[in-house]
């Protein structure tokens, strides 16, 4: 199992697509960078808006961007590469034969799907990790390294308009939800897992991720599509949204992290299953 | 017609035993009712047309696929209950192998053999040196051409402690240089190291050539499954060309009756086929008292080739074995 983990990390390190990831971590950096040096300095941007008696023009700190620039990343532009790689990474090797080869190995099936998702979520968590260092250099570079943090709800699917942590426990609750995003990407890991093994096919499976995960979101946004909310595993998956309420939920924390691994072990069962009744 | 070559000594215990193989997709049968016996340290060669079924018993054999009905056993040990035990001693190299492009053939070779144990970088090398690859070992496969390729899943195949080799036609992609050490290695393996081979083909040279037992299969059936020396020794055949009216043959006395009957050779005539190893002169005296004009006599040996298209061809209009 550990030769099997370590040949699929091998395989996510040595290859050049793998890098697309912080490619991407690069180019959303950049864009956020302009576009915050632009609004504090473009005479068409001017801070205007007053947030708790004080112009938003006065939250661009390192914080703010740090936090900001997670949201889109964690909620379309991780969940896309990861079930790029992942996809890549199972059905991929199924087209071309490479899983043939290592299933002629004495490895059980069960033991490929557990080593690849293991390197899945190591790709996740590297990816995190690199998108919290790369942020807050880069903008402690531009704006003030510390602050207090400006939270508009919406933004996170949450249920306030704007409000603002104090700086004391910003750097808290940015380690916090960047920890806790990480089991979402894992879920996602394990979706394209199980796609890849249906489909067997690259580019089906990678579309057909990204398709679920989307249109759950889109499902879990219609109103009129209350019944199935709950059902839907986008509901639960961004459980990390609520560690920057003013006082965390742990209780909603838990109830949604419980979900999630449900779902992310629900996937791996259903995706264990097809896999062994699979010709490869 | 399921032969079983006489020997003095007691055949060696089979290694692999298939029995009742099926498998259908769709409710096409693709393997029907396959049984195959490979003995320790011979090489037994898989021959069928392409589309015959042995890449998928191949696979079978590996655990790859599950078979419909019936059962596997390597080792003295049943496939499905114990596939891991028993991968520990198969190496294979099935269609074309996939490698990591990205990665160096060493790598490759070093990553997918620890998947059974990891061994010293010298070992590596050796296998690499064994199938011609170490001036190439640290480049990338992504630069080999197919045929190294195809030698480097002989040299992972290999490693760490195969007893049983399984070559999915393994000659595929090479020169003829590629193709005649190939054909070496694998003589080699079996005689020096006790390898037992399973190696699969279409072509007929290379079975004759390099294997001691084969088995025909043919739309997912086994037709045959016989030892080269034994499929030699009870393929040839005596052709008498006669001239003689229809009528004639019909009142030869039962012990001159040929085999088969067709159109003859020479114009006018027949030729009658007598198989196995009849008396000719006998046979001659007997159709000249019968009132047929002999014309010519002779005695054929049966190549693996007519024996493959005799039992794989099913009727006159069976373009796809005599068209390839």
């Amino acid at each position: 199992m550990f030769a099997l983990m370590r040949f699929e990390l091998r395989k996510l390190v040595a290859q050049r697509r793998s890098l697309v990831a912080f490619l991407a971590i690069g180019l959303m950096n950049g864009l956020f960078a302009l576009a915050f040096w632009m609004r504090n300095h473009h005479s068409g941007h001017k801070p205007v808006r007053e947030v708790g008696g004080r112009l938003v023009g006065e939250f661009m700190n390192a914080f703010v961007y740090t936090q900001t620039i997670l949201a889109p990343c964690v909620f379309m532009l991780f969940p896309v590469i990861l079930s790029i790689i992942g996809c890549h990474l199972f059905a991929g090797e199924l087209e071309t034969g490479q899983m043939r080869l290592v299933l002629c190995r004495p490895v059980s099936r069960w033991q490929i799907i557990l080593a690849k998702f293991g390197a899945l979520c190591g790709y996740g968590g590297v990816m995190l990790l690199c998108l919290l260092t790369v942020s807050y250099t880069v903008s402690s570079l531009m704006f003030a390294p510390s602050g207090d943090v400006i939270i508009p709800g919406p933004m996170y699917m949450l249920e306030r308009a704007v409000y603002i942590l104090p700086q004391e426990v910003a750097p808290q609750r940015i380690l916090y939800t960047y920890a806790l995003a990480w089991p979402m990407l894992m879920s996602v890991g394990a979706m394209a897992l199980l796609f890849s093994l249906v489909t067997r096919h690259f580019t089906s499976a990678a579309v057909l991720t990204s398709t679920v995960y989307f249109c759950s979101y889109i499902v879990s946004g219609i109103p009129l599509l209350s019944a199935i909310h709950p059902f839907m595993p986008t509901r639960y998956l961004p459980f990390w949204r609520h560690a920057l309420l003013p006082t965390i939920p742990w209780h909603t924390i838990a109830v949604d992290a419980g979900w999630t691994a449900v779902y992310t072990a629900g996937f791996l069962l259903l995706a264990a299953g097809v896999f062994s009744n699979v010709d490869v | 017609m399921n032969d079983t070559p006489q020997t003095a000594s007691p055949a060696p215990e089979p290694l692999l035993v298939c029995r009742g193989l099926t498998k259908c997709y769709r409710k096409r049968a693709v393997l029907d009712h396959v049984d195959v016996d490979v003995r320790e340290g011979e090489v037994f060669g898989l021959l069928g047309p392409n589309g015959a079924g042995k890449t998928t018993l191949i696979r079978m054999i590996l655990g790859l696929g599950l078979p419909t009905a019936g059962s596997i056993s390597v080792f003295g040990k049943d496939l499905f209950r114990h596939r891991r035990a028993v991968l520990r001693n198969v190496g294979a190299v099935v269609e074309a192998p996939g490698f990591l492009d990205f990665l160096s053939g060493l790598e490759n070779l070093q990553r997918l053999v620890a998947l059974t144990r990891p061994l010293p970088k010298d070992r590596l090398l050796d296998s690499l040196q064994a199938v011609g690859l170490r001036d190439a070992a640290r480049a990338r496969v992504g630069t080999y051409s197919y045929g190294m390729k195809q030698r480097l899943g002989i040299a992972q195949a290999l490693l760490p402690d195969t007893r049983l080799l399984i070559l999915d036609e393994p000659t595929n992609g090479l020169d003829p240089h590629g193709i005649a050490g190939m054909r070496r290695l694998i003589r080699q393996l079996a005689i020096e190291r006790g390898v037992t081979v399973l190696v699969s083909s279409h072509l007929l040279v290379e079975i004759e050539q390099v294997c001691d037992r084969v088995a025909i299969i043919h739309r997912g059936k086994c037709l045959l499954q016989t030892s080269i020396d034994e499929l030699r020794a009870h393929s040839s055949h005596l052709e008498i060309d006669v001239r003689a009216p229809a009528s004639l043959l019909e009142r030869l006395p039962a012990e001159t009756a040929a085999t088969e009957t067709r159109p003859g050779n020479l114009e006018g005539g027949l030729t009658l086929v007598y198989r196995g190893t009849p008396d000719a002169p006998v046979l001659v005296r007997q159709l000249v008292q019968a009132g047929a004009d002999v014309l010519r006599v002779q005695s054929r040996r049966e190549t693996l080739e007519d024996v493959f298209l005799r039992l794989t061809r099913t009727g006159e209009n069976d373009v796809r074995i005599d068209a390839f």
